[in-house]
């Protein structure tokens, strides 16, 4: 075996032009194929980290997301009363929240993008704790001053703090940016819930957070909630309600990259093939002489397919190796879940690695088959006097 | 002569130069799919008809408009024509089958689209029945219905659950209408909600204004805007165009990574033709020794090398091309069907064979180069002495 080995990467090296060409070709297919996974995973896991398993979403029952859904005041008011929800230091954690949509420039462009504005409290700050004001400071209530998340502050024109934004017929000063632990709040803008519905001329919330006491309270709370006939209301834990939004964006990424990385890896497979059937081909001495001192069909069989493994495994780990640099870029675009504006990272995980290399050694090894099986087929006399193609 | 003598030597290998076209037209194939996407994703925005606009919500799309807005607008000189539709939103079953579902104004809305073709006992039937819909022929091909079949949706904007029977079934008179809609009646929505939730009865999500030409555009647009001003629900007036180039764009990340493959994919391919050209010119080391020698100087090698490798390539491009004719159709199929939202309508560009083929002559040409400054570098002693 470690013959063998030796013996494949010393012919990999002497052939080092056409074995380079063949490893580029496939690390580029699974730098896309890696970068495809990457994105769609960042997708979800952007929008995972938004929500938490304590918390609880509620909106207006048929509501699909927070834009379309309603929630009167009084509806609060009574919501805010149920004992199942936390209350750490006397005050419960109960946030509940006006969320709509306004056009904001993106910097650099003269496009418009769909922003999701948040108006709360302090509450909003105190069912997520992953919310932190990391420049400036959060806003007065009652004032004109809204906070930005900083993938908005990096984005969107005018929205870094000490800059105003003009919306609602009114014109806000950015006060502050949050992180939220690449969640994505990054992508949304904060301000005070009372302003907010002045300004846009309404009256009733969009939707409230609550954490509660005992995660394992929301069936029984869901079936009182189901009973009451002033709360025609829907409760979702948070997690799943943000998980529930990335279903689109996520796997549209996936499927149509997936499908042409599929395509291409056709290509690149072929590629391999062609450089087998070369390598068979100048080996056919070799390969003959092999045969004459005693090794058998099968070892000259596994010898060639060990090789497109090889070379499977080298431009599978140099494919990946480049994906590794997309983590330090990001995008953003609308996601059609929420018709609003999310950023989203590329993430590499062990399992997308993994797979990453599995594709790459079996493009390789499907490419090195045929080859591998005609150098098996090699007739021993002929070989020994070949002289050369 | 020497034209003989690469075709000849395409011809030496007959295995080689069939993995390299194929593997070439595969790759191809794959960019030409990859560029039909990316136009296919613009083919709505440029498809709208230049004298229409849209009027909305100055803020955003998540606020709407008062119907009553339609007869001021209709005031305005230059203006033809105005209808108003909203989004209504809702699920159909589970809501994994995705496809847009828009409220609207029938008589004015059809007037005004009149790419949405129906037959006119159809369009009577439609227009007579206030809890009647019609469906997009590629929805309704999708989704197995037909006429007279009931359609139940669960609201999510408007709340509730409904039933619409289909009355139609319309079909696109140009090859950019989407026929993946639904239409229902705005009043038979805005009804209900007029009893159980006043406060947002009687809005609208946009309005759909023709123009007498399309050269008064801006004038209308700011007409309109100017009309609205200072009122506490401001519009923003652009022509349709604009508005759905102005959608796609806030995906633009998207497509821009799409491109990007595209770019990629050729790197791909250029590194199998070089491969293949490594080869060859390595195997016949010995002969261009003897060549060098019979006097062939470096642009005579130069159209030797190249010219084998653009006819590989182009061999293989124009077989992708070929293959991209139904597999665009096969591809388009199957976008439409899972993301019907994303692309109604997936037409391959006339533009796309052509780069394609020119590219695959770009290609040979690049994957060319070195394995030719490796013919030019060697030295005939060494050629002659080389034995494989």
């Amino acid at each position: 075996m470690r013959i063998f080995l030796s013996y494949n990467l010393r012919h990999l090296f002497a052939r080092r032009t056409t074995s380079l060409f063949t490893i580029m070709g496939i690390s580029l297919v699974v730098f896309i194929f890696v970068g495809v996974l990457m994105l769609a995973h960042g997708v979800e896991r952007t929008l995972v980290n938004t929500g938490s398993t304590d918390n609880v979403l509620v909106l207006r029952k048929g509501a699909i997301a927070e834009i379309g859904s309603g929630l009167y005041r009084e509806q609060a008011a009574i919501l805010r009363t149920f004992p199942e929800i936390a209350n750490p230091d006397g005050r419960v954690l109960f946030s509940p929240e006006i969320v709509v949509l306004i056009n904001l420039m993106k910097r650099g462009t003269d496009a418009l993008g769909n922003v999701t504005l948040r108006g709360g409290s302090t509450d909003s700050f105190r069912v997520r704790p992953q919310v932190r004001i990391v420049k400036g400071r959060t806003w007065r209530p009652g004032t004109d001053e809204v906070v930005t998340g900083q993938e908005i502050a990096r984005r969107f024109q005018n929205a870094d703090v000490g800059q105003t934004l003009r919306f609602g017929r009114r014109t806000w000063t950015v006060v502050g940016t949050f992180e939220a632990g690449a969640s994505g709040f990054e992508s949304e803008t904060w301000g005070d819930a009372e302003q907010f519905m002045d300004a846009f001329g309404r009256t009733y919330y969009s939707s409230a957070v609550f954490r509660l006491q005992d995660p394992s309270a929301l069936s029984a709370l869901r079936t009182r909630v189901d009973q009451d006939p002033r709360l025609p209301l829907s409760l979702t834990r948070e997690a799943a309600y943000y998980e529930s939004r990335s279903g689109n964006l996520a796997s549209f990424i996936r499927t149509l990259g997936l499908m042409l990385t599929g395509l291409f890896s056709a290509g690149a497979s072929l590629g391999a093939m062609l450089t087998m059937y070369g390598a068979v081909a100048n080996r056919t001495t070799e390969i003959g002489t092999l045969r004459a001192i005693g090794f058998t069909r099968s070892r000259i069989f596994s010898l060639f397919v060990l090789e497109s493994i090889l070379i499977g495994l080298v431009g599978s780990g140099l494919g990946i190796l480049l994906a590794s640099l997309l983590q330090f870029t990001s995008l953003s675009t609308i996601n059609y879940g929420t018709m609003s504006e999310l950023a989203y990272g590329f993430v590499l995980t062990h399992s997308i690695a993994a797979w990453g290399v599995l594709f790459g050694v079996v493009m390789a090894t499907i490419g090195g088959l045929l080859p591998a099986i005609r150098a098996m087929r090699t007739n021993v006399p002929h070989a020994l006097t070949f002289r050369g193609a | 002569m020497l034209l003989r003598y690469v075709i000849r030597n395409v011809a030496r290998h007959p295995l080689r130069a069939t993995l390299t076209i194929l593997a070439m037209s595969v790759i191809i194939l794959a960019f030409g799919l990859l560029r039909t996407t990316v136009a296919a994703w613009y083919a709505e925005a440029l498809g709208s008809p230049p004298d229409r606009l849209r009027t909305r919500h100055a803020v955003s799309i998540s606020f709407q408009l008062p119907v009553a807005y339609r007869q001021r607008i209709a005031a305005i000189p230059g203006v033809t024509g105005v209808s108003y539709a909203n989004w209504f939103g809702g699920r159909w079953k589970d809501g994994k089958a995705f496809f847009p579902r828009y409220a609207v104004e029938p008589v004015s809305y059809l007037a005004l689209h009149p790419d949405v073709h129906l037959p006119p006992s159809q369009r009577t039937a439609f227009l007579r029945d206030r809890r009647a819909c019609i469906v997009g022929r590629k929805l309704a091909e999708k989704l197995g219905w037909s006429v007279g079949d009931v359609v139940r949706l669960q609201g999510s904007l408007y709340p509730g659950n409904w039933e619409f029977i289909i009355r139609g079934i319309y079909t696109g008179t140009s090859p950019t209408t989407d026929e993946g809609s639904l239409y229902l009646h705005w009043a038979a929505i805005d009804e209900p909600r007029r009893i159980e939730d006043p406060a947002r009865a009687g809005t609208v999500g946009w309005f759909v204004v023709r123009m007498e030409t399309p050269e008064h555009a801006a004038r209308i647009s700011a007409a309109i805007d100017q009309t609205f001003a200072n009122s506490t629900a401001e519009t923003r007036t652009e022509t349709e165009q604009a508005f759905r180039a102005n959608m796609v764009a806030m995906s633009g990340a998207v497509i821009r990574v799409v491109e990007i493959m595209s770019v990629l994919i050729l790197g791909i391919s250029i590194l199998v033709i070089a491969n293949a050209m490594a080869m060859t010119v390595r195997e016949r080391h010995h002969e261009y020794g003897i060549l060098k020698t019979l006097g062939f100087r470096g642009p005579h090698l130069a159209l030797l090398i190249f010219g084998e490798s653009v006819c590989l390539s182009l061999c293989g491009g124009i077989l992708g091309v070929v293959l991209l004719y139904p597999s665009s159709r096969w591809f388009g199929t199957l976008l439409t069907r899972n993301f019907g939202g994303f692309f109604p309508i997936f037409e391959l560009p006339a533009q796309v064979p052509m780069l394609a083929v020119l590219l695959s002559v770009g290609i040979g040409l690049v994957g060319a180069i070195i394995p030719f400054l490796f013919c030019l570098r060697c030295r005939i002693q060494d050629g002659l002495r080389y034995v494989g």
